[in-house]
């Protein structure tokens, strides 16, 4: 599965980058995919 | 004698500038190298998800996935999450984007930084507006902000202000 992407906008040059999650960003994704409905909705 | 001006400035404003602006893409846009800042605003302008279903935005300061993040909102009822490893702010779908304001505060200091919000048209939940007011415990100044969504952006405007140090 293609990793989800990160926009990275540097505000003291304007310089915008795309890349790809690391393993632990992803992961952090995953995890916060999951929990979704159960911290959101009230 | 001075010269008198008029209007006059007030004690202790507040001049908001502009810092940086951007269309939403992937599923985190993340601000860095901010500095000399002791405020900052981010303007989050009809964010839409990508994939049916109702998905979670949230805000993390300086990339810091640690359990920091308190918050206290307001909807039909009061919910309040403690230790969290970001700040809920909103849910949104393809066809319901989230609109919001959140202002951080203490952004220059060593203590904790204070986080208020105020979604403007988050309609998934049936509120008109939702107050999430909040702690981030995290000692670093920021440098950084990053605005997500556990989906992609399939749009929506994300724009950054700040008040100096």
């Amino acid at each position: 599965m293609k990793k989800p992407i990160i926009q990275e906008i540097d505000v003291s040059t304007g310089e915008v980058v795309e890349r790809e999650m690391t393993k632990a960003e992803h992961d952090e994704y995953k995890k916060e995919q999951k929990a979704t409905l159960e911290t959101v909705v009230e | 004698m001075g010269a008198i001006q008029f209007p006059p400035t007030p004690l202790g404003s507040e001049i908001w500038e502009q810092i940086s602006t951007t269309t939403a893409s992937g599923a985190t846009v993340s601000f860095t190298s901010i500095s000399g800042y002791r405020k900052l605003a981010l303007l989050v302008e009809n964010a839409l998800a990508t994939t049916s279903g109702t998905k979670t935005t949230s805000l993390q300061i300086n990339s810091d996935t640690g359990n920091k993040y308190t918050t206290v909102r307001q909807t039909s009822t009061m919910a309040i999450t403690s230790n969290s490893s970001s700040l809920i702010t909103g849910n949104h779908t393809t066809t319901v984007g989230l609109d919001g304001l959140f202002v951080i505060d203490n952004c220059d200091s060593s203590t904790i930084k204070l986080i208020s919000g105020w979604l403007f048209a988050n309609g998934l939940d049936g509120s008109v507006a939702i107050n999430p007011n909040s702690v981030y415990k995290g000692s670093a100044t920021v440098s950084s902000i990053q605005f997500k969504t556990n989906d992609t952006f399939a749009s929506g405007t994300i724009t950054l202000y700040g008040v100096r140090a």
